[in-house]
């Protein structure tokens, strides 16, 4: 029997036998629970749903506390600019960004200095300058020197930016897919994280997630990369396998050769022959990217890595690719990932 | 949950300072909660972004001297070690841990507010604990933990 599976009970709910030094803890640490009442909630307007909380358990605080919240129950206006079709009847042509000079001058348009960024307009940096830009109402980015920016499309539904060259540093509170970085090698899905995106002057692409996770997509190929990782992305191939980026130099080298080499099957085999337990996310990455025998020999390691298989997850299941069971296995891997 | 998250990175003065910040970030954002099931880890990852913020921008400033500081008692000293302890801990267990022994959340409380499944949190309290507890009494925990997780993996 593996340790955790052992019965933990009094520290999983303060059932069963006492544990001494959980006890202990537990009464030394008490005073510094959250006690305090919630924040005033601020008035809302135009909404048409109420759902209310039981706000103890979520927060921290006093048992008894209710916070009413309010919920918009309808879609909003999207602003756009560009060749994508509008998804609402009611765009918003005066929407803007704000946007604050770090360093230097940023520019808007190539007009000179802004203060804000409008749908449709470019964001510039020099050499010498650098921009912090709030990101509508979810969080802000930085825009590092010698980069471009436009704002495409801002809306309760979606966010939506395009990064020409450059860097950003991004740090967004919000719920997944509410903020889209196009780039010319593949397109950053926020999850609900911090990141660093950075494309050269060719479309080459490096995405370092801080924080949370990010989808790197490209049609037919999409990379899954949380918090201490990175992935690469290159015109015409688009997101290549992420890994730690503290993993070693062979397992770089191989899924370097694998993504952007046509390395094909030697490099696979010299991935899987150097991969260790944290590594079981690139090789999770690479399910989907090989079939057949080679997809086999993915799941053999994989299997030999990590942890048994959690509910709803077999090896037929993960073979055929299933959506459910990938990410059933995806959550029981990251356990590992965060744990080294 | 969310003061335990706070907690779990910042010392105990600052988390509570920041729990209202998230609050009320929260209460201004809800238009973009789409989706009531996933307010937990909505509001989870707004507290972990709102630590990332101040970390950035606090100003550095000076360490009072030792005879300034505020020592009432001993306990108190125990507190702010303890507090230390889980916050060396790895991201995973830290904040599943303050939770627990903080906050006095339940195992499956913790997985049901943040969306974990009750296994990873099982392994978030046990592993976590176990590397507490090495910290706490100064046992070397490198090779502790190196050990316990190949044998765990065998």
């Amino acid at each position: 029997m593996r340790d955790e599976d052992k019965p933990d009970d009094y520290l999983w709910d303060g059932q069963g036998t006492p544990d001494p030094e959980v006890q202990r803890l537990e009464r030394l640490l008490a005073p510094v629970k959250f006690d305090r009442p919630a924040p005033p909630l601020p008035r809302q307007r135009g909404r048409a749903l109420k759902v209310v909380l039981q706000a103890a358990p979520v927060w921290g605080l006093a048992a008894g506390v209710v916070l009413w919240l309010l919920m918009r129950s309808g879609p909003q206006p999207v602003a756009q600019h560009g060749d994508r079709p509008s998804p609402s009847p009611l765009p918003s042509p005066s929407a803007s960004w704000l946007v604050e000079a770090v360093a230097g001058a940023p520019s808007c348009g190539g007009a000179g200095a802004c203060a804000a960024l409008p749908v449709g307009q470019w964001l510039t940096t020099d050499s010498g300058s650098r921009a912090r830009v709030q990101v509508a109402d979810i969080g802000w980015l930085e825009l590092a020197p010698d980069s471009r920016l436009r704002l495409k499309a801002t809306g309760a539904r979606e966010h939506r930016l395009e990064l020409a060259v450059g860097e950003i540093h991004a740090t967004v509170d919000a719920p997944p897919r509410l903020l889209v970085v196009e780039t010319p090698s593949a397109t950053a899905v926020d999850l609900g994280c911090s990141y660093t995106l950075a494309v050269a002057p060719d479309g080459t692409g490096l995405l370092m997630v801080t924080s949370g996770y990010v989808s790197l997509e490209d049609p037919g190929r999409a990379a899954y990369v949380p918090a201490g990782a990175q992935a690469e992305t290159r015109v015409g191939v688009g997101p290549g396998t992420p890994h730690f980026a503290d993993a070693s130099a062979p397992l770089r080298d191989a899924l370097h050769r694998f993504d952007f080499q046509a390395g094909g099957a030697p490099a696979l085999k010299d991935a899987l022959a150097v991969a260790g337990f944290k590594d079981t996310l690139s090789l999770w990455n690479l399910l989907a990217r090989v079939d057949g025998a080679d997809r086999k020999d993915v799941i053999d390691r994989l299997e030999a890595l990590g942890p048994a298989y959690p509910d709803g997850v077999t090896r037929a299941l993960l073979m055929a690719l299933d959506p459910d069971a990938l990410q059933r296995w995806r959550d029981a891997l990251a356990v590992r990932w965060h744990a080294w | 949950m969310v003061h335990g998250i706070l907690l779990a990175r910042v010392p105990r003065h600052e988390a509570d300072d920041l729990v209202q910040d998230v609050f009320l970030q929260a209460m201004t954002r809800l238009e973009s909660l789409r989706e009531d099931d996933a307010f937990g880890g909505w509001i989870a990852m707004i507290a972990r972004n709102r630590v990332i913020d101040f970390l950035r921008r606090r100003r550095e400033t000076e360490e009072l001297p030792e005879h300034l500081v505020a020592r009432a008692d001993t306990s108190g000293a125990e507190v702010e070690q303890a507090l230390a302890a889980i916050r060396a801990l790895p991201e995973a267990y830290k904040e599943t841990l303050a939770m627990r022994l903080v906050e006095g959340m339940t195992g499956a409380e913790i997985a049901e507010k943040t969306g974990l499944t009750p296994a990873s949190v099982r392994v978030n309290l046990h592993r976590g604990m176990k590397l507490l507890r090495a910290k706490l009494t100064g046992a070397p925990e490198s090779a502790e933990s190196a050990e316990s997780a190949e044998s765990d993996d065998a």
